[in-house]
């Protein structure tokens, strides 16, 4: 079994089994085992959610039946509009994944392209690129998200464009440090010698043996994306009423709390399962990438 | 440096030194016993016994060399004696007596005192074992007021004296410097006070100088054999370097896979060996062994056994040459075959006709010819290199401290084809910048680098980029070297693409053939780098240099990560290719002993600049640049016993601070006075063909100022 | 000597980075899409009030023009004038900035105290239940939101345990034991999910430690355990510590802002809130410049601390 060699052949083979080899080890780890079922689960739900949901639903609203407590027909129970709660917080997966893979999309796509140019060429270009990533740094997330929602109107848009700004220096930053530490090993040294291009070498060489960090930090990071919009939603400058945001509903239920606590406490267990089973798949990840505790037993011929 | 310091007594225990001779066997007091110590590991793999059995002993007073190459279990042994083992390893079996006392039974309280009070223990890497956020001052001095009866204040100004005792200069001032603020080879001066603080019976050194350069290395060897002098303390003495045993240590002990395999008196074990295993050692290392006479070094096949699960027979049987039905059986014990040898093995009394050979079959690779015609003159001819970095940013500017750091300041090689130059010295001198500023990886800062009289410090970047199939390096680390995410086969692939080399089943083709030219099995093609093993890594890297036909292989310390019998291999494999393919080589090396061997001339390198050059007859002997001279005596084993060894003051060199005048002049031996301190020195003309030395002892003013019979490595 | 080179390199770096800081924040509220004037006059404002006002916050000069008046104002301490509330800007943000600073340090000392000790606890007692029980705990809290945390506490503290009030603030130049009910539930509320990551971070940097080369030494030179871990080990465990409660800052400070709102407390927070909510152009400006400047401040000062333990920073500048 010959492998061919070119860009898209390199999936083929050595990845695959660099890949299934990865999963395996993932497998024994019961962190990231538990997260991936978690998001797993999640990204199921939120995946049939439209089906399980009757028509309108999540909309229906129904004051008489308002603040009823769990009951097998409504099984969270109902809102201060008399909405089923089960049924929002199902469509409310769909918004909160969407939310954080897209913000996370964009955080990632620009992050790591600046952070890798400014690494792998370093000197003046690694200042011009870096000094305003730590510019933005300089403004504490949630707050700097809130102003650009306030400021460009408060939508479910805006608000995964404001969270992906905000975390793209985040990305440079990983990217940066991770792409200077590998550009000193010696098997880039030695694709210089060999006369390879310095676009071929970052993308192809250096780039995929950075890759490890850049994906522990995107697993965590969708954990905060998703906090961040809930916290905006929560604030009323994410996603407007009807929608069946998280963070929204429990701004919504905040009044109610005494009487009627499971409409704030279903949402809220909500994200955190969703926030914790990305921490924990990215925690399980960062364990199994960690070179300290994989040891590789070696041939023993020569 | 070796001021008799007598101390009154720290500890409270009333041990007085023992001014103890040397050539101790048997007739000394007896201070440690060691009888079938097993220490295993227990992985998800199975249980690895690293320790299998071993019996040794140390007298008061006397240096036993543990020796082995990595994976042996010295390490392991020394730790054991210590009870330094941790979870998932154990000491499952035998004794351990110190002083008449049980180690394995000992509490928890008798133990610290144990390690506290009467052992020391000295690490490989000084860095990591100097706890980075705490003074050296209160590191030496915990021993002290922990275990004996020193308060702290007490204990502080002791630790000074410890500190001046093993050479730190300054010591009331240094004490309260951080480990950082020193160069490697004063952390390890650091690291022997802290355990010789509290005066120990036992001083274990694991290795200590293993990542020290050789002329720091001969400096730390000296201080402990004054050390021991003066304290009367015994020494285990761990490492895999022959040449050290011999030249500190009394008695040697030779390890192989957890057990030992030969003990006995040093001098007599080296010229009289009577293990299969210890005579192969010995024979793989250059310049000690006997080589043949096409240059060849005497290799062990094979490498050590995995120590998971258990043996059946003799666990040297399956690479030693002399190996008959009887190995097969059981692992032979260690048996006393005089009084003072020990040797487990069933035909240690044939020794004499066990012997290890080398075979080559030469051969070429395919795309040889089309080589480029052959050429008068150098293949490589290097003016006048210079590499400076500038350090720091704006704030450096505004600051003023932005003073280049003159790594290269100014070389001339020259390489004909065929040949093999040798590039040596220790770091910080460099070589290894020199090396890529040749190889254009970096921008020399002056001069130029001339392949086949053509300036390729001045082309243009595709110019170049076709010029480089000609030139290739092979790095230091192999581990490095090779991208972690590529087969091996994708890793030679490629040079032979980016030149666009043939046609795709060609490539393949020469692959395959590459692999085999450098000793491995063709079904390592399809391996990562991580399934490969150190050696292994580093043919692979050897044949990514051959794929493009290169004429020319630039070798950044190609053999100097690997064990002992390995880079014998290595050394041949570079050897036959050369003859078969007809390379030029730069070998670049911290290690005198390999260039020797491999070099037709060679260039002794230090703070950036050459301070010799010449043919390697010419050039290790006399006249020396005093740093050629220093360098040699500092190998060790090397300098008879009847003549003291040079050893070099100070620490290797800043690259970031250059003397005035001659560069070497601040640690130099045979410094003359004004002249050194002011004068830089011209590479003058020495007997030999093109034999030059950059010092002002071979000016006629004052050629009578030295006399060179007298050198120690004359 | 090497902090003061130190630190005056950071200084120095900060000076650009803060004119960077009120570049961005300048900027920020540039883009608000309609016009300024008749966001306060109002549609159905005639032109010349638009004009007037326009004339009155100098609206038609070039931006560069606005931003050098606006900024050259913030260095003797004008803000300008809150639109909505009328009031100097940086008048209302003085009021409110004690309260604040009270609570965010009460949240970082609750966070801290108990975090390191359940940190080490965990990392000693590695694998087995109580540090299972104490990683786990700490797991949870970094995955709650904050607001969440202060709804649920409001609920059980305030609502039915009756024991701290549900809001607002008392100074304690007025009444420190009523300072104290007040914060209490806001300062555990916003320090819980520091202290997670504290406690995460704590367990993992001593184990990690706990492995290296010196504690090998150390245990070679008879010291007890006890010595090994609180002389030796901490110390140096503490450092990734400090650089992750560096960085924690970040969501501290962000979780400043929604903690006050749950909890109606008077701080910058909820001034931001409010000026963010209201469109209030001044208002915006000056406390999102606030908060940045204050929090950059506060990361110099942990890299400052951080050079203090650790005295291979900045080392190497000869």
């Amino acid at each position: 079994m010959s492998t061919k060699y070119g860009q898209l052949d390199v999936l083929d083979d050595v990845t695959k089994r660099r890949l299934s080899g990865f999963l395996k080890q993932l497998r024994g780890n019961p962190k990231a085992l538990i997260g991936a079922v978690m998001i797993g689960g999640l990204v199921l739900i939120a995946l049939l959610a439209p089906l399980l949901t009757p028509e309108g639903a999540a909309d229906a609203t129904n004051p008489a039946n308002r603040l009823q407590p769990p009951s097998t027909e409504h099984f969270f129970g109902t809102d201060h509009l008399g909405r089923d709660i089960f049924h929002r917080l199902l469509l409310g997966t769909r918004i909160s994944l969407y939310v954080g893979i897209l913000s996370v999309g964009i955080a990632t796509v620009f992050g790591v392209s600046l952070g890798a140019i400014a690494g792998y060429v370093g000197d003046n270009i690694d200042d011009a690129i870096m000094r305003p990533m730590d510019i933005v740094m300089s403004f504490p997330p949630v707050l700097f998200a809130l102003a650009i929602t306030a400021i460009l109107g408060p939508t479910l848009t805006n608000t995964i464009v404001a969270i992906g700004i905000v975390y793209i220096p985040y990305f440079a930053r990983v990217t940066r440090s991770e792409v200077v530490s590998v550009s000193q090993e010696e098997f880039v040294s030695a694709s210089k010698a060999v006369g390879e291009r310095d676009r071929y070498i970052l993308f192809a060489e250096v780039l995929p043996n950075a890759a490890a960090p850049i994906i522990v930090q995107a697993s965590i990071s969708m954990a905060y994306a998703i906090l961040a919009a809930a916290a905006l939603g929560f604030l009323g400058l994410g996603a407007q009423p009807p929608t069946p945001e998280w963070g929204l509903m429990i701004n919504e239920a905040k009044q109610y709390i005494t009487g009627a606590p499971w409409v704030a406490i279903f949402p809220g267990s909500a994200i955190a399962v969703t926030v914790l089973g990305f921490n924990l798949l990215g925690d399980g990840i960062r364990d199994v990438l960690d070179p300290a505790i994989n040891t590789q037993v070696k041939s023993q011929d020569e | 440096m070796s001021s008799h310091h007598t101390r009154a007594d720290a500890t409270g225990t009333g041990t007085e030194p023992t001014a103890k001779a040397e050539g101790v066997d048997g007739s000394g007091d007896r201070l440690l016993t060691v009888e079938g110590l097993r220490t295993v590991f227990r992985t998800s793999e199975g249980t690895v016994t690293a320790v299998d059995g071993v019996d040794f002993h140390l007298d008061r007073g006397e240096i036993l060399g543990l020796v082995g190459e990595s994976g042996a279990g010295k390490s392991v042994t020394s730790r054991s004696v210590l009870r330094l083992i941790d979870s998932p390893g154990e000491i499952i079996d035998g004794a351990v007596r110190f002083d008449g006392r049980d180690v394995l039974s000992m509490s928890d309280r008798e133990l610290r005192e144990y390690r506290g009070k009467r052992t020391g223990m000295v690490f490989q890497d000084p860095e990591t074992a100097l706890n980075p956020t705490m003074t050296v001052g209160k590191q030496v001095a915990e021993t002290l007021h922990v275990h004996g009866s020193m308060s702290k204040a007490e204990a502080l100004s002791e630790a000074i004296n410890v500190l001046e005792r093993v050479g730190i200069p300054n010591p009331e001032v240094r004490a309260d410097d951080y480990p950082h603020e020193f160069s490697g080879g004063q952390q390890q001066r650091i690291a022997v006070g802290i355990a010789i603080a509290a005066e120990p019976d036992l001083l274990i050194a694991d290795e200590p100088t293993t990542a020290l350069d050789v002329t720091i290395q001969a400096q730390i060897l000296d201080l402990l054999l004054d050390l021991r002098k003066d304290l009367g303390m015994s020494v285990l003495y761990i490492t895999h370097d022959l040449g050290v045993v011999k030249e500190v240590c009394d008695r040697m002990a030779v390890m192989y896979a957890g057990s030992i395999v030969e003990s006995g008196p040093t001098q007599k074990v080296y010229e009289d060996p009577k293990h299969p295993y210890t005579k192969g050692l010995l024979a793989s290392i250059p310049a000690v062994g006997e080589a043949f006479e096409d240059g060849r070094l005497d290799v062990i096949d094979g490498t050590m056994p995995n120590l998971t699960g258990s043996f059946e027979g003799c666990k040297y049987a399956d690479r030693c040459p002399g190996a008959v039905e009887e190995c097969l059986t059981d692992h032979p014990p260690l048996e006393a075959v005089s009084q003072d040898r020990d040797v487990a093995c069933y035909r240690h009394t044939e020794i004499d006709e066990i012997d290890y050979e080398y075979q080559h079959e030469s051969g070429t690779l395919s795309w040889e010819a089309g080589n480029g015609e052959d050429i008068d003159g150098n293949v490589i001819e290097v003016s006048g290199l210079k590499k400076h970095f500038s350090e720091g940013g704006i704030l450096d500017f505004v600051f003023g401290t932005a003073e280049p750091v003159r790594a290269v300041d100014g070389i001339d090689i020259a390489i004909q084809p065929g040949e093999t130059v040798g590039l040596v010295g220790e770091s910080g001198c460099g070589k290894s910048t020199a090396a890529r500023s040749i190889m254009q990886l970096l921008e020399p800062t002056d001069g130029s680098v001339r392949y086949r009289g053509e300036d390729i410090t001045s082309i243009s970047d595709a110019e170049l980029r076709v010029l480089r199939r000609n030139i290739q390096i092979v790095f230091q680390n192999p581990q490095s070297s090779l991208n972690p995410r590529r087969t091996v086969r994708q890793t030679l692939l490629r040079p032979m693409e980016v030149h666009e080399m043939g046609t795709k089943a060609e490539r393949h083709d020469r692959a395959a053939e590459l692999v085999e030219k450098v000793g491995l099995d063709a079904r390592y093609l399809d391996r990562l780098p991580h399934e490969l093993s150190g050696g292994q890594q580093q043919r692979v890297a050897i044949a990514r240099a051959l794929a493009v036909n290169p004429e020319v292989i630039v070798l950044d310390e190609p053999v100097s990560g690997l064990d002992v019998s390995i880079q014998a291999k290595i050394i041949n494999l570079l050897a036959d290719l050369q003859e078969d393919l007809g390379l030029a080589y730069l070998v670049i090396s911290h290690n005198l002993q390999i260039i020797q061997h491999v070099s037709d001339r060679v260039a002794v390198m230090y703070l950036g600049e050459i301070v010799e050059t010449g043919t390697i007859d010419d050039v290790f002997a006399a006249p020396f640049h005093p740093y050629t001279e220093a360098l040699l005596s500092a190998i060790p084993g090397r300098t008879a016993a009847e003549k003291s060894r040079i050893i070099l003051e100070g620490d290797v060199p800043d690259p970031s601070n250059v003397p005035d005048g001659c560069r070497f002049h601040p640690r130099c031996p045979r410094a003359i006075g004004d002249v050194c301190e002011t004068e830089v020195p011209v590479d003058h003309e020495a007997d030999g063909d093109g034999h030059t030395i950059a010092c002002h002892l071979l000016d006629q003013e004052y050629a009578d100022q030295v006399d060179w019979d007298q050198s120690p490595v004359s | 000597m090497r902090l003061a080179r130190y630190a005056l390199r950071r200084v120095v770096l900060l000076f650009g980075t803060l004119i960077g800081v009120s570049i961005v924040t300048f900027s920020l509220t540039n883009i608000i899409p309609g016009d300024v004037a008749v966001l306060i006059v109002g549609t159905q404002g005639s032109q010349e009030q638009l004009e007037i006002i326009r004339q009155q916050l100098g609206l038609n000069q070039p931006l560069y023009v606005q931003y050098l008046d606006w900024a050259s104002g913030v260095l003797v301490g004008d803000l300008g004038n809150s639109l909505r509330f009328g009031d100097p800007v940086a008048t209302l943000i003085m009021q409110r900035l004690p309260a604040s600073t009270v609570l965010a340090f009460s949240a970082m000392i609750v966070a801290v105290v108990i975090s390191i000790p359940l940190g080490v606890i965990a990392a000693m007692e590695e694998n087995t239940w109580k540090d299972f029980g104490a990683s786990t705990a700490a797991f949870i809290g970094i995955s709650l939101p904050g607001f969440f945390w202060g709804i649920v506490l409001i609920l059980i503290f305030a609502r039915y345990a009756g024991l701290f009030p549900p809001a607002g603030y008392i100074s304690p130049a007025v009444d420190p034991l009523g300072t104290l009910r007040h914060i209490t539930l806001p300062a555990v509320a916003l320090g819980f999910g520091l202290m997670a990551h504290l406690t995460r971070m704590t367990r993992s940097s001593l184990i990690g430690e706990l492995r290296s080369g010196y504690v090998t030494l150390a245990e070679s030179k008879g010291l007890s355990e006890r010595r090994i871990v609180y002389r030796h080990a901490l110390r140096n465990a503490f450092l990734p510590v400090l650089t992750v409660l560096g960085f924690q800052l970040a969501f501290l400070f962000g979780g400043v802002v929604v903690i006050e709102e749950v909890f109606a407390y008077p701080g910058i927070g909820r001034l931001a809130y409010q000026a963010l909510l209201n469109r209030d152009v001044p208002l915006i400006q000056g406390t999102v410049l606030v908060f940045a400047v204050i929090f950059t401040v506060s990361n110099l000062v942990v890299d400052l601390l951080y050079a203090v333990l650790d005295p291979r920073v900045g080392a190497g500048d000869s």
